[in-house]
């Protein structure tokens, strides 16, 4: 047997031998390619003020003009345009209460779980120039898939566990706190499972602490209050408004309404915060994730044309702007916002093209970026932590992040 | 690598970016050719490499990670070309060499032709961590800095590579049927 030294010397020598010069014709054929390849943007260029709110369309569009460039973005006539004609033009509370106001309430139930260990993993390498370390990766438990994690008020980690379809919530520094659902038999109890097995679940804080739980498996929305009491549910299977086929994300503003992204029938859902249907925005082209900010401004992972991108939609449901970034982020997934309106966004990439995490400030017109990407993200509400579902969806990890 | 021609290069300057091309080139092609085991994938990899470093390189926010970015789009070119390479060679498949020849089965050569089948056997993405950590001698956190994958994706990558070249040689070093004892 040999020795793991005398292996790696034998690898060694037989990588030793090979070419040692580039043939001339190579290098000529390249530089004469040079002259017909069209460079791309730097990345700090593909960045407009896409989401600078008091801009006019008419600066934006000379700023866009100005600066320039593809990617970049608001897309330009395109999607400025876009806007005009309408996605969700039609903001008006054209209020077809989808089913249902919210049951009675009844108290659910608890369960609990053990504690789970936290560990150290690697630290990836950050590519901003703002230091990123991760502190603990912690998994569902054991072949458990997870849902999209979100942070309650009390900084604790909600996270739905498809093992018991029930949340998994942590401690900020990583310790399985409790396990919590309505117990099997409730006719609240949660099912993260969606038939074809795919597993989801995701919640949205408001903030007096009061939740709506997206059951995802069931097709619903349940709301309780800060005391974990149910308060009323609504949804149910179909393409009406205030059904869902495969709603896949739920996010709320500090106004209380309610947003649901649904993947199945790419768009998103406004409810007020008992479940009455008010509109949809981005009909046809929703993304599968979503954020919306205090004042209701709603971001989505899916450019109007259908590109992977970002979108955001005006309370009224008009479009204010996109951003394209096939190269730096091809596939955006998840996002989520800071205190500071913050926009952080995490996407997968196929092979061997890095995952990444991006935070875009409250304009826009910057960011930061990091290898530390996956499905979905939760941040602390300064901006120094991200947590952030693997691509696996089988674990959770802590990023520290550097302040805004 | 000259920064300067980096930074000239970053803005625009064509000249300045065939000097690189010049200064790295035979660093490309050593890299690709171990890699694809080719010469022509791998001059064909150092182009499209090049080609599309030109395009990239208004991107690129730091000139002192020239060479780590280029060669991450030189890996990448590789990906492409080993696929185009498979496409077009689908038809063939290893054969095992007859040994039967060869006086001494433990010498380096025996074992080289052992090394170099098991290389070839490798998915690339696994060869290419393989030769960016023997031959470029770069540490697993400079690998993954590099291509900008996590450091435990690196660490599997050549723990499977290094398992399977092991096999490699070791499966053939296994008695056949015919020298087994009754």
């Amino acid at each position: 047997m040999t020795t793991d030294d005398d292996f790696d010397r034998q690898i060694q020598a037989y990588l030793e031998s090979g070419p040692a010069e580039l043939a001339d014709h190579v290098l000529r054929t390249a530089r004469a390619q040079l002259k017909t390849t069209r460079r791309r943007r730097a990345r700090l260029a593909w960045l407009t003020p896409w989401r600078d709110h008091p801009m006019s369309q008419s600066t934006r569009l000379l700023l866009a003009g100005g600066g320039a460039l593809a990617l970049v973005v608001a897309i330009g006539a395109g999607l400025l345009g876009n806007g005009n004609r309408g996605v969700g033009q039609n903001p008006s509370a054209s209020s077809s209460p989808a089913s249902t106001s919210p049951s009675s309430p009844a108290a659910s139930s608890t369960t609990s779980g053990p504690a789970s260990s936290a560990f150290v993993i690697p630290v990836y390498a950050a590519k901003s120039a703002a230091p990123l370390s991760s502190t603990w990766e912690t998994s569902g438990g054991t072949a458990s898939k997870l849902g999209v994690p979100e942070m309650a008020a009390d900084g604790r980690i909600w996270v739905a566990s498809c093992t018991d379809n029930a949340f998994r919530i942590l401690t900020p520094e990583g310790q399985l706190a409790e396990t919590w659902g309505p117990a099997a038999g409730d006719p609240h109890h949660f099912n993260f499972t969606f038939p074809n097995g795919e597993c989801n679940g995701a919640v949205a804080f408001a903030p007096d602490g009061g939740f709506w739980v997206l059951d995802f498996g069931n097709y619903r929305v349940i709301r309780f209050d800060r005391d974990r009491t149910f308060l009323g549910t609504w949804g149910r299977f179909g393409s009406g408004d205030g059904e869902f086929v495969h709603a896949n994300d739920i996010a709320v503003d500090t106004a209380g309404s309610v947003f649901v992204a649904d993947e199945g029938r790419r768009v998103i859902q406004v409810f007020t915060s008992d479940g009455v249907y008010v509109r949809s925005v981005a009909a046809g082209h929703a993304g599968s994730f979503i954020s919306a900010n205090a004042e209701g401004w709603v971001d989505t992972s899916l450019l109007p044309d259908g590109r992977p991108g970002l979108t955001e939609y005006k309370p009224d449901g008009t479009i204010q702007g996109g951003i394209d970034m096939p190269d730096l982020m091809p596939r955006p997934l998840g996002m989520t916002r800071d205190d500071a309106g913050n926009l952080y966004v995490v996407g997968i990439t196929l092979a061997d093209a890095p995952s990444t995490m991006v935070r875009f400030n409250a304009s826009g017109q910057s960011y930061d970026v990091w290898n530390a990407g996956g499905i979905a993200v939760a941040v602390a509400p300064a901006g120094d932590a991200a947590y952030v579902l693997t691509a696996s969806t089988e674990a959770i990890v802590k990023y520290v992040l550097q302040k805004p | 690598m000259d920064r300067t021609l980096v930074e000239r290069a970053i803005q625009g300057d064509e000249d300045a970016y065939a000097g690189l091309m010049a200064i790295a080139g035979d660093r490309l092609l050593a890299i690709a050719y171990r890699i694809l085991r080719d010469l022509h994938h791998a001059e064909d990899a150092v182009q499209v490499a090049l080609v599309n470093a030109w395009r990239d390189l208004p991107t690129l926010r730091d000139a002192d990670r020239f060479e780590a970015w280029l060669t991450r789009i030189l890996v990448r070119a590789c990906y492409l070309e080993a696929d185009r390479g498979r496409r077009s060679t689908a038809h063939l498949r290893v054969l095992p060499i007859d040994l039967a020849g060869t006086s001494d089965p433990t010498s380096a050569v025996v074992d080289r032709d052992r090394l170099d089948r098991g290389f070839r056997r490798l998915p690339t993405d696994q060869r290419a961590i393989v030769v960016l950590h023997h031959y470029l001698g770069w540490s697993q956190p400079e690998i993954a800095l590099a291509l900008e994958i996590p450091i435990g994706t690196v660490k599997s990558r050549l723990f499977y590579a290094t398992r399977a070249l092991r096999a490699a040689i070791e499966a053939d070093d296994r008695p056949t049927s015919a020298e087994r004892p009754a």
